[in-house]
């Protein structure tokens, strides 16, 4: 089609050199808006024919079983959401985060703030609505129909399309850079999309987090399209869902400290514009703040309570066998029954403190797209190997902010992203769900063979890290523990997770600050330059 | 990944025949009734039991139990499933091969638009959701057959008839559903391999002969040697049972289906109406008005009440009667033919066949998917058809939890089928899923809401019959529909040529008796600012598929102003000297549509007479 409209073009110019070349332009011109317009309209059905595959994938994995599967008396944490929306819908608010008779917190009483126990009541009501069998008080603890557990599926499925999905497009299309072709960022979509971590955690073993995590990614989003309002408004909103938003909150903090200051250059000014930014900054995150807490301020006990319900230092520096620093540190140095609680408190805050500052520092002074994403992920695997208490699934945490990176870093972030889910593999095989392990991969695969642009020595250590991670999984699996160490495979799995974390977490850091170094030495050049320039002039 | 589904009876009876082939002497495999289950399918179904029983047998032995109470451990769940995905690679490589093969026969012009043509090819092939919820949900081998089908196809468009006839066989002695293809590849081969007869035809006979007889003797031959003639005539009574009903339990949306409900209709209705003398009056119906049994689930011979019985001679007739057709298609490459044959005589079977189960649907699906990517006039009908093929199982799956699947993989799959078409042809969505076929995704999508929330809530349990009428009765709707689509696009095109040239005809005289009202008008050069210039070109390769365009120029600077181009399909015929009937308009749509976006003055249009002259000119 165009060939024949260029020929034609030719022809009418030899009869009129005039207009030639006004029109030669405006035909080039024309000619790349129409391809822009096919291809924004080829990806935005990229996009849905994506998500739709992605409801297909949540679809399969739902079927699978999920935590605490006929596990009395404690089940799992299915359980554990079901009997939130039975004590929501039952109990005054309260009530939610109080021990009584009617609530039992040691079996399972909600640990997450307020915006989690309000989902969970929206939900209960609704299953109310469906089936009050669903959601009795007391009776229905350990409830098993598959009616449901079919609902529950939905729930989950709902939200991760809605939420979750568009917010993950949006963003990513966002960090992709212009001038790249279709199948490169098909190829990052999927690659960002289908990550089988969270699918694993959420359709399988049954948790809300993509909600979260998704009110993250907008808060992203808005940041990026410079609406930092709304963005900070919608953070509130993730940290109010989980508490493990935390992670994400320094970088957030910093950058939009460093955003808020103004660079006019008299100081008076300077100063009223920062004040300014930073009290309507402080403004939205307050009132959303206290509109979500509302309820449980009538007494400081109460609100106290919920609190401790949120953060429990009581429980430990990890609960199982966790890829982390203290995990592995365990295994040479005994720590718990070397270091009181509360000195190991203080020397993990002092650990995430130290390993987060540098590229905390960084964002500070050079507050760009780039910088936030890696101080971002740098600063979640911080808290990740670092922080008190962190469980397994707290991975998706610094997971979910290495999706944005994979248009820089493709290869690099595919291959945490295979550690992470595999460091799930322990939960994989509690839950009675090995066969996920198939889906980690496939996924592993399907990303390794679209990539189209490959580096031999990263994927030599792709293949050897994929090889690696397999036999211990396999060993996990079918092999038999020496009687002495019960758990020795699980460990094997988190410290080599771990080591890969930490590989990753240097090489980040590497990358930010060699970009600062070089930026600085630009910017020192430049002033000689124009110092010189000055020099010669005089 | 759909391990933990609910577990069918199939199950059961896979095991069971595993179990069969395993314990007993290759002579006593048909003869086995220990459990209700027994061996039905064709000999190499049965060896390929066998095969997997050594399998079975190493991992572990409890599988092979034979008894006549189900027998059902976690072993014996993931090993079937496991087998299932197995054999699904096979169904992927013949699902790449015949994609390949299809795209490389029919190449449209350079570019890359072929490689996007295979992997759409490949992609709906793969994720059949029918399919899927078959083998992997409902548990049976369905993949591995219509892979073989599949391969054969492949090596039939390669030109390999040979490789092709032996496929077809070793198909047809894996399950004899595919019996309903015979008719199909008889007159393949009768019209496109024999001729010319002269004598080299006789040794193409041969070979084909030899094709043929070959699986057939590897199948049949060791049950004859072991039980001489009674071996074999013990195996066709097994394959045939003539004794279940006109429709299974679950009426397969067909003709019967129609017949079924208007049977039931008028059973309700004419007490109503009081029309019980009118009834008998006609001597033909029966008017016995007992309670029909069809509707209770049963997999038995049963009575019509009102209207007359159905004998599986009326069946075969009716069957008969449309596979006439095949002999007079207008054909114009070898590929239509094998295509059109088969999904014809997929056609006359399903909607005329006894006792037909509703997955022969995929026997029409599968040739279609093929067909519509080979030939765009087909678009429509095999849209319609994706819809109904799944909604046709859904009621195989039941369970709450599987009912999101099957919703979700359905739902997700005609979304990336329609994102798939528009990446591939770049047409907008109206012209990929026309009226028609939204009205049946609306009807489909509020019946599977009704049968979900709604009549749980209407009739508690009572009525269960109800949405499996329903069900069969809107797909019978939609698969006649496209059965009608089909029929019309393949014979009835002359009819369409005339009608559309008497119309041309008729706005011929119309024209010119505006011209000559209208030419004295005058016209001012002055006015004019803009000039505009539209044309149609259809793809050289692809003769549906056409690209509309529209220029405006700036008049007295000739600059480009506006700009807008748009792929069309061409529903009309070619008619060689009524060019306009298939192109003028989608033009006049595509210039209304822009005429309010940019001021037009002076329209040019090339009527291009010369190519497409008629003897006498206007």
């Amino acid at each position: 089609m165009w060939k024949r409209r260029r020929s034609l073009h030719l022809e009418e110019s030899e009869v009129n050199i005039k207009n030639t070349k006004l029109k030669s332009n405006d035909i080039q011109r024309l000619k790349s808006v129409i391809i822009e317009k096919i291809e924004a309209q080829n990806e935005v059905y990229g996009w849905i024919a994506l998500i739709a595959a992605f409801l297909a994938i949540q679809a399969v994995v739902s079927t699978g079983n999920y935590s605490g599967y006929s596990n009395a008396p404690k089940f799992g944490d299915f359980e554990a959401q079901r009997h939130w929306m039975e004590i929501t819908i039952h109990l005054p608010i309260s009530q939610w985060y109080v021990n009584s008779t009617e609530n039992d917190l040691s079996y399972w009483g909600i640990d997450y703030p307020p915006l989690t126990a309000y989902h969970s009541y929206i939900f209960g009501k609704i299953s109310n609505a469906l089936n009050p069998s669903w959601v009795e008080l007391h009776k229905s603890r350990g409830h098993q129909t598959t009616n449901h557990l079919a609902f529950m599926r939905t729930t989950v499925i709902v939200t991760m399309l809605f939420l979750y999905a568009p917010a993950l497009i949006l963003t990513l299309r966002g960090f992709l850079p212009k001038n790249m072709n279709f199948y490169d960022k098909f190829v990052i979509g999927f690659a960002a999309l289908f990550y089988p971590g969270l699918i694993y955690i959420d359709n399988g073993h049954f948790q809300y987090n993509h909600i979260a995590l998704g009110l993250f990614i907008w808060t992203i989003y808005c940041f990026q399209k410079r609406k930092v309002l709304w963005g900070s408004f919608f953070f509130v909103l993730a940290l109010n869902f989980k508490q493990m938003e935390l992670y994400h909150s320094l970088p957030i903090f910093v950058y939009l400290l460093s955003l808020s200051c103004s660079s006019s250059p008299s100081i008076t000014t300077k100063i009223t514009k920062t004040i300014c930014n930073i009290s309507k900054l402080g403004i939205v995150v307050i009132f959303t703040f206290i509109l979500l807490w509302l309820p449980f301020f009538q007494n400081i006990e109460l609100f106290t309570q919920v609190l401790r319900r949120i953060f429990p230092f009581e429980r430990g520096i990890f609960e199982d066998k966790v890829a982390n620093f203290w995990c592995s540190l365990n295994v040479i140095y005994k720590l718990k029954t070397h270091l009181s609680t509360e000195t190991l408190i203080q020397i993990s805050l002092l650990f995430v403190l130290c390993s987060a500052l540098p590229s905390l520092f960084i964002l500070f002074k050079k507050p760009n797209d780039k910088n936030f994403r890696l101080s971002l992920t740098i600063t979640s695997l911080s808290f990740f190997m670092f922080s008190y208490h962190v469980h397994e699934k707290t991975i998706l945490q610094c997971a979910i902010p290495a999706l944005f990176l994979l248009p820089d870093y493709y290869e690099v972030v595919t291959m945490l992203l295979d550690a992470s889910s595999i460091s799930m593999f322990g939960l994989c095989i509690k839950d009675e769900i090995p066969e996920i392990l198939f889906m980690f991969l496939v996924y592993h695969i399907v990303t390794r063979i679209l990539c189209s642009h490959r580096t031999p020595k990263l994927q030599l250590l792709k293949s050897v890290q994929i090889a690696i991670s397999l036999a211990v999984c396999g060993l996990q699996l079918f092999g038999v523990p020496p009687k002495r160490y019960p758990y020795l495979f699980e460990l094997l799995n988190a410290v080599f997770s771990f080591g890969i974390f930490a590989l990753f977490w240097l090489y980040l850091n590497y990358i930010i600050i060699s970009g600062f170094i070089s930026q600085l030495q630009n910017a020192q050049q430049q002033q000689q330059q124009t110092s010189q320039k000055k020099k010669k002039v005089q | 990944m759909l391990f933990r589904c609910y577990i069918s009876t199939d199950f059961e009876v896979h095991r069971n025949w595993m179990a069969i082939t395993h314990k007993e002497p290759l002579s006593k495999w048909y003869y086995n009734n220990v459990s209700q289950w027994t061996l039905d399918y064709p000999p190499f179904f049965a060896y390929f039991e066998k095969t997997l029983s050594f399998i079975a047998e190493a991992v572990d032995k409890d599988i092979l139990t034979l008894q006549e109470e189900p027998f059902l451990t976690d072993s014996v769940l993931i090993f079937q499933r496991v087998s299932v995905v197995a054999v699904d690679l096979l169904f992927i490589a013949a699902c790449a091969i015949a994609a390949e093969a299809l795209i490389n026969l029919n190449q449209w012009g350079k570019g890359s638009i072929n490689i996007r043509r295979k992997f759409a090819l490949f992609i709906t092939l793969v994720f059949t959701p029918s399919l899927i919820l078959l083998d992997n949900i409902h548990f049976q081998y369905n993949s591995m057959l219509y892979g073989i089908l599949l391969l054969s196809f492949a090596a039939i468009f390669s030109q390999k008839y040979l490789l092709g006839a032996l496929l077809f066989a070793i198909l047809l002695n894996f399950k004899h559903i595919y019996l309903y293809y015979v008719p199909a590849f008889v007159i393949f081969y009768l019209f496109e391999y024999l001729p010319p007869f002269n004598f080299y035809s006789l040794s193409r006979m041969f070979g084909l002969g030899l094709a043929v007889a070959l699986p057939v003797i590897f199948s049949f031959g060791p049950f004859f040697a072991a039980g001489d003639i009674e071996g074999i005539q013990q195996i066709l009574s097994r394959l045939f049972p003539f004794k279940r009903g006109l429709t299974h339990s679950y009426w397969a949306p067909n003709f019967w289906a129609l017949y079924n409900s208007f049977d039931y209709i008028l059973y309700k209705a004419l007490p109503i109406f009081k029309l019980k003398k009118l009834c008998e009056a006609t001597k033909i119906l029966k008017c016995s008005f007992k309670a029909p049994t069809y509707v209770l689930g049963v997999v038995e011979e049963y009575s019509h009440s009102v209207l007359p019985n159905i004998t599986p001679i009326h069946t075969l007739v009716a069957t008969l009667v449309f596979l006439v057709p095949l002999f007079f298609m207008r054909i114009s490459t070898k590929r239509e033919r094998l295509l059109f044959s088969t999904i014809l005589s997929g056609y006359a079977f399903f909607f005329f066949g006894w006792h037909v189960h509703e997955k022969a649907l995929l026997m029409i699906y599968i040739p279609m998917i093929l067909l519509s990517f080979d030939n765009l006039k087909f678009l429509d009908t095999f849209i319609l058809l994706s819809i109904i093929t799944p909604v046709t199982q859904f009621p195989l799956i039941f369970t709450s939890v599987e009912n999101l699947v099957k919703y979700s993989l359905t739902l997700s799959y005609l979304i990336t089928l329609i994102c798939l078409l528009r990446f591939v042809y770049r047409l907008p969505f109206s012209q990929i899923v026309n009226k028609t076929n939204l009205g049946f995704a609306i009807t489909v999508s509020l019946l599977e809401i009704y049968k979900v929330l709604i009549h749980e809530l209407i009739f508690k349990n009572t009525m269960d019959f109800l949405p499996l009428m329903l069900t069969s009765l809107i797909c019978a709707i939609g698969v006649t529909v496209s059965y009608g689509q089909f029929f019309y696009i393949v014979f009835c095109e002359g009819i369409k040529i005339n009608l559309a040239k008497r119309r041309c005809h008729k706005l011929e005289a119309k024209i010119h008796a505006q011209i000559k009202e209208e030419a004295q008008k005058k016209f001012d050069i002055k006015n004019v600012q803009f000039v505009a210039g539209a044309d149609i070109s259809a793809f050289p390769s692809q003769p549906d598929l056409a690209v509309v365009s529209l220029s405006v120029l700036k008049y007295d600077t000739l600059e480009v102003v506006y700009y807008a181009d748009k792929v069309v399909r061409l529903n009309q015929l070619y008619i060689p000297e009524y060019l306009a009937v298939r192109e003028a308009e989608p033009v006049v749509d595509f210039i209304n549509e822009h005429k309010c976006r940019h001021q037009i003055d002076v329209l040019l249009i090339d009527g291009n007479g010369q190519y497409h002259s008629r003897s006498k000119k206007y």
